[in-house]
This record gives structure tokens, sequence and C-alpha cells, in this order.
């Protein structure tokens, strides 16, 4: 199955890359997320699991503090 | 929560909590009061920067800016405690993480560094935020530019020079 798939390798530690994963860096999550927002998937990136879920952990973090959306739309400030 | 070390054991900790736009003045003198909370338990703050005001990926409470201020501190529980207390009551407080840290950590976080490095670009965000009050109606325009600026700069240079001790709690607020 993973022939059919273009996997997009992304400078991540596997490739030496070796930038924790952390919830405040932003530059590296995004790489990690689709346009919408959502996570991507490891078949598509290329990821292993135990990062997978280091990056999950984080990203999941970053959306609490809002410096990362859970979705891409938002309705700006309508009625109180 | 005892400890098998003892009660007063301390933990590191890392904190970032989110300040309602409109009182980013009070920022000041929120840490100075979580510093002496700190300090007078024995704890230390090993790290402690100020984003300033950041735009939100999404609203909270309806606001769409929030003041980020991010602490790496050492202290035990009691203060922990204090520190989630004050959290939970302070209605400028709007969301707080508390995580644990196995170490202390002084190093400048990702986003500092960002920061520092965009603020030859500063000059456009005004333009920015002009739109952001067109749009937000409920937004006064209390948000000067020069505010923010006058809040960013001196900050990071007090900040990050200075070791303070604050504390932080766990409450998340929603």
């Amino acid at each position: 199955m993973a022939i059919y798939y273009r996997k997009k390798i992304i400078p991540n530690a596997q490739n030496g890359d070796n930038r924790e994963i952390d919830y405040k860096d932003l530059d590296l999550l995004k790489l990690y997320t689709m346009e919408n927002g959502r996570i991507s998937p490891s078949r598509l990136t290329g990821v292993s699991a135990k990062l997978q879920r280091k990056l999950t952990r984080s990203i999941k973090l970053a959306r609490f503090l809002a410096l990362l959306p859970y979705t891409e739309h938002y309705i700006p400030n309508s009625s109180k | 929560m005892t400890t098998k070390q003892g009660v007063d054991a301390n933990r590191h900790y890392e904190i970032v909590f989110l300040i309602h736009p409109d009182q980013s003045e009070q920022v000041q003198s929120l840490l100075a009061r979580y510093r002496t909370l700190i300090e007078n338990n024995g704890g230390k703050i090993h790290r402690l920067e100020d984003w300033g005001r950041r735009q939100l990926a999404y609203p909270i409470q309806k606001v769409t800016k929030a003041h980020y201020i991010l602490m790496n501190i050492e202290c035990n529980g009691e203060t922990l405690d204090e520190l989630k207390h004050s959290f939970r009551f302070n209605d400028a407080v709007l969301r707080n993480l508390i995580l644990q840290r196995t170490h202390a950590i002084t190093t400048q976080s990702a986003i500092l560094v960002a920061k520092n490095n965009a603020k030859p670009n500063m000059t456009q965000e005004p333009r920015a935020k002009v739109n952001e009050v067109a749009v937000a109606e409920d937004i006064s325009g209390i948000e000067g530019n020069a505010v923010d600026a006058d809040i960013n700069t001196p900050n990071e240079a007090v900040i990050d020079a200075t070791e303070e001790n604050t504390t932080s709690d766990n409450t998340e607020d929603k």
C-alpha cells in the first residue's frame, strides 16, 4: 500500500534533524499538520510511530494554548 | 499528594499562561506577585519569558489576542497549589498549562527566538492590527502598537537575564 503513496520526507529526527519536539516549536509542528490544521498521518509524512506520538501530543498541547488551530474556520467576533 | 522524598521536595515545572489583552499592564505586578510567592517558599525561577501579545489561533472568551507568559520554575507542591489557586480565581488569566519537567530549562524558547528574529518586521504589525480592529467590533482600539513594542522589549531583556521565583498552578480553564 505504501508503494502507491508518495511519502513526503520531512527533515526530522529520523533523517538527522535533532530538534527536540516541543509544543513551542511551531515551525516544526506546522510541517506535520495539513493546511486545514489537521495532524498529518504518518503514512503521508513517513514518520515513525514513536515520533508521530510525540508530535501528536505536542500539537495537541499547542492547540490548547491557541498556538495552533484546531480547525480552519473561525467565525470572527460576532455577538457578545 | 505526598512524595516519598518528602512533602517539600522541589519539582521542576513549566507553566504557560495567557492573560487577557486588556490586562496587559497588570502583567508585571502579577509576575512580581508570583515571584515573591515562589521565593518565599524556597523555590526558584529558571526561565521567565514574556512573549507579549500574540494572535490566538482561535478566539478564547471572545478575544483574539492574549498576552503569553512562560515560566520554568522549581517549587514544592504547596507553592504549586497556591499558584493553581491564583490562576483559577484570577479573571485576567484566560488559560494556563502546567507541565512537569525533569530538569531546569533556561534556554530561549523557539517562540522567543522567532520573535527576536522577526523584529525588523515589526513595522508591519500595526497594519495587521488595524484590520483586526475593523473586523472585531467589540475589541476597542486599546491595543496600541506602541504598547506592544514597549511591553516586549524591556520584558525580554529583564526576564532572560534574571532568575525569578514564581509559582504556577495547574488549573485548566475550560
